[in-house]
This record gives C-alpha cells, structure tokens and sequence, in this order.
C-alpha cells in the first residue's frame, strides 16, 4: 500500500498541489471509532487520551470537553478554539459520522453501564438465610466486638504470612485454630446456634466488610435455615444431553432432592 | 516510572531479596541496567533476567514475559541508573510556598517542587518538568480528593504562576516555574508521604517510624510519648511478638510434659 495513503506526513510533502491535496483529503490515518471495540490497544489509548484531555481541559477551565463543546462558538475564548481544534486533530481515532460509527454510538448510549445500574437495583436480601430467632442486644455488642477482632487477626496474620512466608498447609493449620478459637468464643457468648447465626448475619450483611466471619462461624446453621425455607428440598441443574435449559453451549435438566430425613427422593 | 533516589542500591536489594516488587516490569528495567552497568552483555543481561524472574516467581511464564525482556534488553543501555543521596528544598521556594492558601495547595506545590529538581538531576535537559503521573503527585502529597478538586488546584497552581501546564492537549505533565537557588532549608532523602514531610517541617505532630523511616501522622498528639513504628511496622512486631510468644509457651509446655 502507498505509504500516503495511510500516512498524513507523506501525504503532505507531494509537491504537485492537485495530488497532495486529493491524498490529504483522502488518507486514512486513524482506525474508525467502532473498531477500537475489536482492537484493545487502541480502546486503552483511546480511552487514555479521553481521560486526559478531560483533566487538562478540567485543570484550565474547569470544566470537561463535552462542557466546553456545549459552550456556544461565540463564547469561547481563543484558547478554548485551540484546545477543541487540537481535540479533533489528535483523537486516536476518526469520529467522523460514518454508518457505522453512529450504530456504535447508539449502541453504547442504550447499554453504556447497564450491568451496573442492573444490579444497583437488585439488592440482595441476606434475611432468606436467617432463621428468626431473637437475640439480646449485649450478645450482638459481644459479637461485634469478636467481630472486629477477628478482622484485626486476619489482617495481621495476612501480613505475617508475606514476612516469614509461611507453607500453605502451615497456613490452613493457624487458619483452623483461630477459627476454632472464635467459634469456641462465639459460643460462649451465645450459646443459641440458631441466635448466632441470626447475629453474625446482621453484623456481616449490614454493613460493606468481609462476609468470611459468618460463614465460618455459622455457615452450617445458613445452609439449614436455606434448606427449612425450600421444605429441605434442594434443586439444581443436572447435565443432560436432553435437558431443556441450555448454558453455555451444554444442556441440563432441573433435579431435586431432599436433604437427610428418611425420605429422600429424587424429582423432576 | 516511580521515584527512587539510588535505583543501583534499590536493584541489588531486590535481586537480593528475590522480589519483583509492586511494578515488575519497572522491577526488571532497573535489574537489567544494573547488570549493564556492572559491565555484562547483552546476551548475558538476558539470561540473567530470566534467572531472575524464576527466582522471584516460579510459576512465571518465560515465554509469556519473553517479548517484555527483549525489550527491556534493547534499551539497556539508554539511561543510567539513577544514584542520588538526597534531594534538597531552598528557602526562597519555601517561603514562597507559604504564601499559598490552604494546606493541601502547599503538599501539591511543594510536592510538584521535589520531583522536579529529582527529573532535573536525572536529566540535565528536563527544565524543571514534573514526569510524574499526577495520580503518583497526589499520593506522594497525602492528597486525597476528587479528580475535580485536583484538577482545580492544579488550575489554582497555574493562576499563581507556580506551575505551567503542556501545551500538548492529552500530556498531564507540568514545569514548576517557582525553583529559585538559595541555603538549603529541607534535604529529602525519602521521596515517600513527601506531604507529611513538608507539614512536619512546619512544626505539625509527625514523626519518622524507627523501622522503615516513612513520615506518618501521631494520631493523638497529647497522649502519652510519639509512636516509634508506622501502622505498618508495628502490626508486623505485634504479629512477631505474638508468634514468638507462642512458640515460648509451647517450648515450655512441651519441656513440662517431657
């Protein structure tokens, strides 16, 4: 291929003015918009240089380039006019309103954030794993307090871990002990299984730590509390060259069983 | 590239600790110009970053990290080692700094100061630019705040005359127009929490930690005698001592059985 076709810089020192200005017109230097979808190099450096003409364009006016565009021409000043002309000349990609580039536009303006704003609005509701038993208001403070220990624990044995580089079965063994340890506490203060796990599921579901307490602490009693809710019946996909739900290119059928008791049954 | 003030001391330690450290890539480019300044070749740099990576990850994949070494070899030989003792502040920029509003504007500004006179003494050529990411500016000014209201105090920055912005759109760097030569007021030897330093030489409760010498804020100044170690330093003693008591106990339990 001619090298001017592609490249803008060979393109304009052809010294015969009708042919330089028709490759000039003509070069593709830059991928479309909607291929930086299929090229992640150029989505990084397209999504870099958007993110730093934003923060130039916030550190000399204040505002972000999509402000400045919507300042009407008139108002700007000189310096705004160079900083959008500089804007187009240098974007990584051509935004030219081509076919496909506008598709891709009201692509992403449709489905732009949706898995986000999707499970925004599904909270997930810990009480199914709760099983109603009551609880004192000294036993929670006790709890909550065995709770922040054993975050502290973890974190200082995360770090004693990477200093002294400690085996993994070594790991699991401390690992055991302390978690023996907290459920021995636990018990102590509330000997109520069913209390407990009621207690450690509000202390860890309300609040954006580490969930890790509840289940080792009481992760038996949440899988009891989710089995009486579905009548100790547990369902779940089975693979099945001739199920009728299809994933993933496999397919599977829906099998249900009952947990312990002398009546287990299987059932479609 | 993130700052060190001796990079020839900084990649023995790591070759002698056999770390990759937070940044790899950046880990193996001063390993290898390490080596190239102990005098190996090419050829033999090469091998020797192989070794290197397995030593630090066994799990490594050489052929996947192949293409990245090769790279890191081709350009051995382009810039030295950084080796610096320490990186000084005068009093005039300091004074001049205090005219500043606000104490996050003076951490940035005085911040901004010490990594440009560091790219100055790296390079001869550089003319007071900071070629630093600006996400690395705010962490080493203890700066933490919106991207809004840094890009603001950059603005601010620019009003006042200290700093000057690329003209290139997309380049965040920016050339500190305050340096000015005088008797040395600060010697920075550690370029990490460069912010607390600047408020602990205004005479703010911080101190220096005994183990690791970062700059860190005494919660409770009133309170019974400064802290010795970092939050850091001291989880790992308290974990230490925990685990060397431990073992104590079950010595002597074990010699009581016996």
């Amino acid at each position: 291929m001619p090298r001017e076709w592609h490249d803008r810089h060979a393109a304009n020192v052809i010294e015969e003015p009708e042919k330089r200005r028709l490759y000039q017109r003509t070069a593709v230097d830059k991928k479309p918009y909607f291929m930086r979808v299929i090229y992640p190099a150029l989505m990084n450096q397209y999504n870099t240089y958007i993110k730093n003409t934003n923060k130039n364009a916030m550190r000399e006016f204040g505002m972000t380039v999509e402000e400045l565009k919507a300042v009407p021409e008139a108002e700007r000043t000189e310096r705004q006019r160079d900083f959008l002309r500089y804007f187009d000349r240098s974007m990584p990609v051509g935004v030219s309103d081509c076919v496909m580039n506008r598709i891709c536009r009201r692509i992403e303006a449709e489905f732009d954030g949706y898995i986000g704003r999707h499970n925004a609005s599904t909270a997930f509701d810990y009480t199914i794993m709760k099983s109603g038993a009551e609880y004192s208001r000294g036993q929670l403070d006790a709890i909550v307090k065995l709770y922040e220990n054993y975050c502290q624990r973890l974190r200082s044995f995360a770090v004693f871990t990477s200093y002294e580089r400690v085996d993994e079965y070594d790991s699991f063994a401390r690992m055991q002990e302390m978690r023996q340890e907290f459920v021995s506490e636990c018990t102590k203060i509330c000997p109520d299984r069913r209390a407990l796990c009621d207690i450690v599921l509000d202390i860890c579901y309300r609040r954006n730590g580490t969930k890790r307490f509840a289940w080792e602490m009481c992760g038996d009693e949440i899988i009891e509390n989710l089995l009486e809710r579905h009548g100790g019946e547990l369902t779940f996909p089975e693979p099945d060259p001739e199920g009728d739900i299809v994933f993933a290119g496999e397919r599977f059928t829906r099998k249900t069983i009952r947990i312990g008791g002398e009546n287990e049954y299987r059932a479609e | 590239m993130s700052i060190e003030l001796n990079e020839y001391e900084w990649a023995e330690k790591m070759i002698g600790n056999r770390d990759l450290g937070k940044k790899p890539v950046e880990t193996l480019s001063r390993v290898a110009r390490y080596y190239y300044e102990n005098s190996y070749g090419k050829r033999d740099i090469r091998r020797r970053l192989d070794a290197f990576l397995l030593q630090c990850d066994p799990n490594a994949s050489l052929v996947h990290w192949s293409d990245t070494l090769d790279r890191i070899v081709r350009g051995v030989g382009r810039y030295k080692l950084v080796r610096m003792k320490e990186v000084a502040v005068h009093e005039p920029e300091l004074r001049r700094i205090e005219t500043l509003e606000g104490k996050q504007l003076r951490r940035l500004a005085f911040t901004l100061l010490c990594v440009a006179r560091y790219w100055d003494n790296v390079s001869e050529a550089n003319n007071h630019w900071v070629n630093t990411q600006d996400k690395e500016i705010m962490k080493l000014a203890n700066i933490a705040t919106s991207i809004k209201r840094q890009s603001a105090m950059m603005g601010q920055l620019r009003k006042l005359g200290f700093i000057r912005f690329s003209k290139k759109i997309d380049n965040l760097n920016v050339r500190v127009l305050f340096m000015e030569d005088g008797p040395d007021a600060i010697h920075i030897q550690d370029f990490r929490n460069l912010g607390y330093q600047y408020l602990k030489y205004c005479g703010e409760p911080y101190f220096e930690c005994v183990s690791c010498g970062i700059t860190e804020k005494i919660r409770e100044p009133n309170r019974g005698r400064p802290p010795k170690y970092c939050p850091a330093c001291a989880a790992q003693m308290r974990t230490r001592q925990n685990v060397n008591a431990v073992m104590r106990r079950r010595q002597v339990s074990e010699e009581v059985m016996r």
